[in-house]
């Protein structure tokens, strides 16, 4: 029994012995199969993992591309190369006034010959023949006098006729003229186009039109004598800035290379914003022109011409630029012709800008205006129709001004300015027959003084 | 007249010649010429910090903003978002301090 029961004891040891070594076994298995799992759980990620970069690395083209794209787009926009702007003036005037008794030259001459026409016509004898044919010898003539002296000559050759039409004279009394109400229409469209990124082209179209006409008879007097020297008649040179009609002009329209060879310099060319510079902007509410435009007080006409101009960059001259500046201001057309003797008249100016701030802003310029004509080209004027017919000679205008914003003083902003302009002319001995032979021999000078002391304006 | 007027107009001229000679560029200032992409005004208005596309490297340049001339330009809006900016700036100590900044010219 006790035999049995070592034996029995040695066999639940020895059984014993081998469980732990089969239990070991069966856990290494498990552990083997876990790591399988594993493995096969980590290539699962990896190639996820592999999947999501190649997805990033697509998602990170696609937004490249996306942002090219986008990039291109805001170039071509419009909102980026073209800008577009404008304005609209309503404006109403009441005008009256007082003249001079006066001898209408015009009249007088139509007076004459309708009345020596009507002697003629109604007793033709050889005495009325002849007074008509002295009138229009004498307008014939007239018409032929091209210089100073043969200005004198002809006055004194045709003292007794120009005696004589005195007894024409068209007198025009005294009179009060007045216009209650006169209302204008000013729209005007401003484009500015960057066609690269060097060059600008910008252009303002202008109406600027009569309530209830079509025409500038309003403010030139329908063709009689007008009150104001630059109200004869609508040309080149102003057109857009007299009331006239409801076409839209081109008052500017001209290309601008900046940054020329990397430096502030830039070259302009097109027709000018050589009209309303500075100070006129201060009567207009407008900005500054810029380093763009012409002291008012020498230039205030439709140029075209053209600019090279540099802004250097002088630490104690903030602002400060100078210009060159030529325009055409009349085209005389083919020449060496047997009708044609006119000579283009061209403008070359040279503008200093030595500082441009707020606070001031100070301006030279100096213009020489080439073979000046004696009338621009005009339709239905008092004048009649008028055209350039001679060249009168050059002249040298000067400027020298200065503006600025002091802020803060007493109840706003002070805007002030003051203007000197001087010119000189040069005479080149011819007279202009249509006018009654203005013109001289010697040169003269004339001088102008614009100044305000201050205006106002709110502070912002 | 003429002639004093000449002579002066040649003076200033002179003048402006020589100081545009004069002025040597410090060696930390940038010039630049880019487009302003934004502005931000500084809440009392007497700061800003403009953004410029570098027109030539396509890189985005900060630059502060402190003098009155400027500021005053921001605030009526003769300064806006889109204009061509040629800009001066000191960028020591990465600062990009504003000495000069003015639209481009030309017209």
């Amino acid at each position: 029994m006790r035999t049995r029961h070592v034996r029995t004891l040695i066999g639940v040891l020895v059984a014993g012995l081998f469980l732990p070594i089969q239990a070991r076994a069966e856990s290494n298995a498990e552990l083997l199969k876990r790591i399988e799992v594993l493995s096969q759980e980590l290539t699962r990620l990896k190639g996820q993992i592999e999947a999501n970069n190649a997805a990033t690395t697509a998602n990170r083209q696609a937004t490249e591309e996306l942002r090219e794209k986008v990039g291109k787009a805001e170039e071509k926009s419009s909102e980026r190369w073209l800008t577009i702007g404008g304005d609209y003036q309503f404006r109403a005037d009441s005008l009256w006034g007082e003249t001079k008794p006066f001898t209408d030259v015009s009249a007088t001459f139509a007076n004459a010959q309708a009345q020596l026409q009507a002697a003629f016509f109604a007793n033709p004898t050889p005495a009325t023949g002849a007074a008509l044919t002295g009138l229009m010898q004498f307008a014939q003539n007239m018409s032929g006098v091209r210089t100073y002296q043969q200005a004198q000559s002809f006055m004194g050759a045709n003292a007794a006729m120009m005696g004589a039409l005195g007894n024409f004279a068209a007198q025009v009394p005294a009179y009060k003229p007045r216009n209650d109400t006169l209302y204008t229409n000013r729209f005007g469209l401003d484009l500015s186009a960057k066609a690269t990124q060097d060059v600008t082209v910008n252009a303002r179209l202008v109406m600027y039109k009569t309530f209830g006409a079509g025409d500038d008879d309003a403010v030139t007097n329908s063709g009689s004598a007008p009150y104001f020297a630059d109200r004869v008649g609508v040309f080149d040179g102003t057109l857009g800035h007299i009331p006239s009609s409801s076409y839209l002009n081109v008052d500017r329209a001209f290309a601008t290379w900046s940054n020329i060879a990397d430096q502030d310099i830039w070259f302009s060319v097109g027709r000018r914003p050589s009209t309303h510079g500075a100070p006129s902007n201060l009567r207009l509410n407008t900005p500054r022109p810029g380093n763009g435009g012409t002291p008012s007080l020498l230039v205030d006409y439709a140029f075209d011409g053209m600019t090279v101009g540099w802004a250097p960059d002088i630490e104690g001259l903030p602002g400060a630029y100078g210009k060159i500046c030529y325009g055409r201001g009349f085209e005389s057309g083919f020449r060496s012709t047997p009708g044609n003797s006119l000579q283009d008249t061209d403008m070359l100016g040279v503008s200093i800008i030595p500082i441009d701030t707020d606070p001031l802003r100070v301006w030279m310029q100096w213009n020489r205006g080439f073979k000046i004509f004696d009338a621009p080209k005009m339709q239905g004027t008092y004048f009649g129709n008028t055209a350039p017919k001679i060249n009168l000679g050059d002249i040298d205008w000067y400027g020298l001004g200065a503006m600025g914003t002091l802020k803060q003083v007493g109840v706003g902003d002070l805007n002030y300015f003051a203007d000197l302009g001087m010119s000189i002319t040069h005479p080149n001995n011819n007279v202009s027959a249509q006018f009654g032979f203005p013109g001289r021999t010697r040169s003269r000078a004339g001088r102008s003084l614009h100044r305000i002391p201050g205006q106002h304006a709110p502070s912002s | 007249m003429r002639t004093f007027v000449s002579k002066l107009m040649l003076s200033l001229a002179v003048a402006v010649s020589a100081a545009s000679f004069s002025a040597p560029v410090a060696a930390d200032d940038v010039k630049m010429v880019g487009v302003i992409t934004k502005i931000k005004m500084a809440s009392d208005g007497k700061s800003a910090v403009a953004t410029l596309k570098d027109n030539k490297s396509g890189d985005s340049v900060t630059i502060n903003i402190n003098d009155d001339l400027t500021l005053d330009k921001f605030k009526d809006k003769r300064i806006v978002e889109g204009d061509e900016i040629r800009a001066k700036y000191d960028n020591a100590g990465g600062k990009n301090e504003s000495k000069s900044f003015k639209k481009t010219a030309g017209c």
